[in-house]
């Protein structure tokens, strides 16, 4: 009998950052107004679960993972009143809602920062990492390379320097001290008892700084979050924490624990090999990182995705990997940040739907819940000239009209321009014509995802890899009690024959899943499929 | 009526599998399982290290080997880890597969070319199984002039020791070489490379099922690469051991008579040319590694003096009186190894070649004949080179080169003469 599994090894994620969705109030930026008013759309479209990108006043000098304040809505996107219906509203709509809790660091605007520089003798002072030089914690890389040059920052009030993982405005909270971790339950209970359902929790492995070692993924830092996942299942229940630790697969799994710390954790490495498996038209890339996966507790699940707010981050892959993935996929220099790529899906996969589709149908069948970011349900593109990531947040495109239907303000006012060039600005790419048209990105990928949501077996089976002659195909099985679907993936841009050796299935009837047409039964003899360019297959498996 | 097929079927499914590839690299074999695994392992540190994002095949064409040879081929190491901090980024393919035809080089060499043709192969490499000396530097020094589109034919030169390989150095190469008017200095047989066009053009020609062509398929590759303009460079690869293939009477029927019947092939090519054209040499030339043995050149001489006697009667249809006249003045000479100029040898090459066009005995019996005046020369060669260095020795073999070069007008007179002498 197969169990009840909890919720999020079978949702659909939709990433949606609020100041992009929809505005409301003519202010060019969006709210929880907008957002409101566009759950029939998400409904419509299947998703299960929003993940709302940090909705907190903010300097803004980090699109908002710059906090100031912790319980509060920042005034563009509206108030707590509001995202208290918006989360009422969800809810209705059966859709559950996650935010952004970001526990390494505060904005330099943040009261707890501006009182603990205000003098060695504040009783903040120790919530923060102070040092009177900046040799400690030597060798300890640093994250943001295209704008930080050391990990340390100088604080002219406080004469000393303050430790950041990340931009110098954003000081790391120190979790050696009790009350900093007191105050950040505090901080998740707000939210949990107005009813978000959980947190997409930010910059997990650097919490801790230890001389001698890289501060990342220390062991301390586990005791701190199981801490916090201990605090919330005591008091609250069908809750989820999503870790967001860009690390190898290996190095994630302590984050899980022993299903006493995160429920869910990005998996970063599989994304970028979906590209480069993709573009090599090899699934070698794929494999290798699917096989270095490790088990995870029953009640965890991995977090997949193709693209999100940040870069397509390179940091786990090999340097000649990196290497390729530049000159595959940025071979313009402007599209490079850091260690990634700022591109969203559709320009990466220059616009071609059958990749597109391609990518959605492996990102939805492999083992963990998928991700989708806000836009990509209708191909949008980007501008890679915004500076920083700003060029994949531009503004939803509603409609082909007045600013893509996404504000009344005058364009200027917009929080970021609309994307507006013939091939994937508003007026040729927008919510309004694809859904007038049966056969657009955005039905297929309503179809896909009901499809998807047909089975539990994607979302919480198991997976056996095959590993036909042909590289070009990557194919595999997803079981679940008695239950069983074949995927085969054509990763090449011609038409493949592959030969499947399928022992264990012997004597199954292939059902396609989108059409529910009946293939031949799998018999003694290797499997022959013939697959068009970039075609996938979901075949569900019956025995009669 | 079904016509047959160079591939078998189960090659073709696996080529199916493939799909098309950039470098394609054949080792043929048969009962090599003491060497192969270390060239396979060479090839594919060498493909890992210099062509990571390119699509590779290695493919084994095995004669029938009855020694383990292909679950070697399948065995040998291929882990990433293994690869010396390189790493493929693609699937690296390994197929071994039982070839029809002759166990041997020629039809393992024509599954390789067949299998290119099908892949679309831009470079094939092809690499002996029994190079016990192979470096992965090897495959990239052949591979990279093809896949630069800088050339379709790539040979190799490897530094050989003063008394190596003295049929190539004293009478094939540089015969071929003033023939065809181009500058060689590649080895003649042993690895080689070449683009997917050429190897597809040369699947279908009837040098694979020709007695005479087959056992000498590279001097037949050689041969039409200079004779066809294809664009041709050679590679100065490593040190490389030959093992001995057969007697020396049988080699110089095979090697010697497949250089003598390409000339007969092409010699309307040949004999329109003029001048001397470089071929190119990448690399960089390295030394012999390895003892230079000293041959004693005594038995030599001996079986040249006896031979020069008891085929007298053969010569005189063969040579020019005079040619035959300075072989007899040398062997009657009383210095222990009798001397056979550049001048002298040449000239004898030459009257060889011509009369073997002529048709004056069966060729088998003409190219034996030369056995024991080879012998000769030899002796004499070495007992002159004994005392060089390496660059002496280089300057020697440049000037016999020079010679040949010299002396081709008297060829091509032969060549065209009504049969005077």
């Amino acid at each position: 009998m197969v169990q009840l599994q909890p919720w999020y090894k079978n949702a659909i994620f939709y990433e949606v950052p609020v100041k992009a969705y929809c505005d409301t109030n003519g202010d060019g930026i969006g709210d929880f107004r907008g957002l409101i008013s566009k759950l029939d759309y998400l409904a419509e479209l299947g998703v299960d679960c929003l993940w709302i990108l940090p909705m907190y006043p903010s300097p803004f000098r980090d699109d908002g993972y710059d906090i100031s304040d912790y319980r509060a809505i920042h005034p563009n996107y509206g108030s707590l009143e509001e995202f208290r219906e918006f989360l009422d509203e969800a809810h209705e709509r059966g859709m559950r809602v996650i935010t952004e809790l970001v526990v390494n660091h505060t904005s330099d605007q943040h009261p707890w920062f501006v009182e603990a520089r205000s003098s060695r003798d504040n009783p903040k002072r120790d919530w923060y990492v102070w040092s009177d030089t900046d040799d400690r914690y030597k060798g300890v890389r640093i994250i943001f390379l295209d704008t930080e040059l050391s990990n340390w920052a100088w604080d002219p009030i406080s004469k000393s320097y303050y430790w950041h993982r990340f931009f110098s405005h954003q000081p790391d909270l120190n979790y050696d001290n009790p009350q900093v971790r007191e105050e950040i339950w505090k901080v998740m209970k707000f939210w949990l008892d107005m009813g978000v359902d959980g947190f997409r929790v930010d910059a997990v492995p650097y919490l801790i700084e230890r001389e001698g070692t890289s501060c990342e993924n220390l062991p301390e830092t586990h005791v701190i979050l199981k801490f916090l996942r201990r605090r919330m299942d005591e008091q609250f229940t069908g809750r989820m924490l999503l870790a967001e630790a860009n690390m190898w697969p290996e190095d994630v799994r302590p984050y899980f624990g022993d299903g006493d710390e995160f429920h869910m954790a990005f998996h970063f490495p599989i994304m970028p090999r979906m590209f480069m498996s993709l573009r090599l038209e090899d699934r070698k890339p794929l494999i290798e990182i699917i096989e270095r996966t490790p088990e995870i507790p029953e009640s965890c699940h991995w977090a997949l995705f193709l693209r999100n707010h940040d870069e397509l981050t390179l940091e786990m892959v090999t340097d000649a990997e990196r290497d390729y993935m530049y000159d595959s996929y940025a071979a313009d220099p402007v599209a490079r940040i850091n260690l990634g790529i700022r591109r969203r899906l559709a320009p990466l996969l220059d616009g071609d739907r059958r990749r597109v589709e391609l990518m959605h149908g492996i990102l939805m069948s492999l083992p963990g819940s998928p991700v989708l970011y806000y836009g990509d349900e209708i191909g949008m593109g980007d501008n890679m000239y915004l500076g920083d990531r700003n060029g994949v947040r531009t503004p939803m495109q509603w409609n082909g009209g007045w600013n893509g239907g996404f504000s009344t303000a005058d364009p200027e006012r917009l929080y970021q321009p609309l994307i507006s060039n013939p091939i994937y600005g508003y007026q040729a790419i927008n919510v309004e014509s694809q859904r007038r048209n049966e056969h657009s990105l955005l039905k297929w990928t309503q179809r896909i995802i009901r499809v998807r949501r047909s089975t539990s077996v994607f979302g919480s089976g198991t997976i056996e890899l095959l590993r036909p002659a042909n590289h070009r195909v990557l194919a595999y099985i997803r079981s679940l009690g008695d239950e069983q679907i074949l995927v085969v993936n054509n990763l090449s841009n011609s038409a493949q024959a592959v030969e499947l050796e399928l022992p264990q299935l012997v004597g199954a009837i292939p059902i396609e899943m989108f059409g529910g047409s009946l293939f031949p039964r799998i018999g003694l003899l290797p499997y022959m499929l013939t697959l068009s360019p970039y075609a996938f297959y979901w075949f569900r498996l019956r025995w009669l | 009526m079904a016509r047959s097929s160079i591939l078998s079927d189960e090659l073709l499914r696996k080529l199916i599998s493939v799909g098309q590839v950039d470098i394609l690299v054949g080792i043929p074999t048969f009962n090599n399982a003491s060497t192969i695994e270390a060239v396979v392992k060479a090839v594919h540190v060498g493909l890992a290290r210099h062509f990571p994002r390119e699509r590779t095949v290695l493919i084994n064409p095995d004669g029938g080997s009855d020694d383990g040879t292909p679950e070697s081929v399948i065995r040998a190491p291929m882990a990433d880890e293994e690869m010396s901090g390189s790493s493929m980024l693609r699937t690296t393919h390994r197929l071994t597969v039982r070839h029809s035809g002759v166990p041997g080089g020629a039809a393992g060499v024509r599954t390789v070319f067949a299998a290119a043709d099908l892949l679309q192969a831009r470079a094939v490499v092809v690499i002996d199984a029994d190079v016990t000396t192979m470096t992965p530097e090897w495959v990239v020094d052949l591979a990279r002039p093809i896949w630069k589109n800088e050339a379709d034919v790539v040979l190799p030169i490897y530094p050989r020791g003063r008394f190596d390989g003295p049929l190539v150095s004293q009478l094939v190469r540089p015969l071929m070489g003033a023939a065809y008017a181009r500058q060689l200095t590649c080895n003649i047989g042993g690895d080689f490379s070449c683009s997917g066009r050429f190897a597809a053009g040369m699947v279908g020609r009837s040098i694979w099922d020709d007695d005479l062509t087959r056992p000498a398929l590279d001097v037949w590759l050689v041969a039409t690469s200079l004779a066809e303009d294809i664009r041709l460079t050679q590679a100065h690869l490593g040190s490389r051991r030959f093992a001995a293939h057969g007697t020396l009477a049988e080699l110089f029927g095979t090697v010697v008579g497949a250089a003598l019947a390409s000339l007969d092939q092409y010699s309307s090519v040949w004999n329109s040319r003029s001048g001397l054209v470089d071929v190119p040499v990448r690399g960089v030339a390295t030394e012999a590694t390895g003892a230079d043995s000293a041959i004693d050149p005594a038995p030599l001489s001996e079986r040249y003096r006896t031979g020069l006697a008891d085929l007298t009667p053969l010569l005189r249809e063969i040579l020019c009186t005079s040619t035959l006249a300075r072989l007899k003045a040398s062997a009657a000479s009383e210095e222990k190894i009798p001397t056979i100029s550049d001048p002298l040898w040449v000239t004898t090459v030459y009257e060889f070649a011509a009369a073997a066009h002529r048709g004056v005995m069966n060729r088998e019996h003409l190219t034996q004949a030369l056995v024991p005046l080879y012998l000769g020369r030899t002796a004499s060669f070495f007992t002159e080179i004994a005392a060089a260095d390496a660059r002496g020795y280089g300057g020697r073999l440049a000037a016999l080169e020079q010679e040949y070069r010299s002396l081709r007008p008297h060829l091509v007179e032969l060549w065209n003469a009504d049969g005077r002498r």
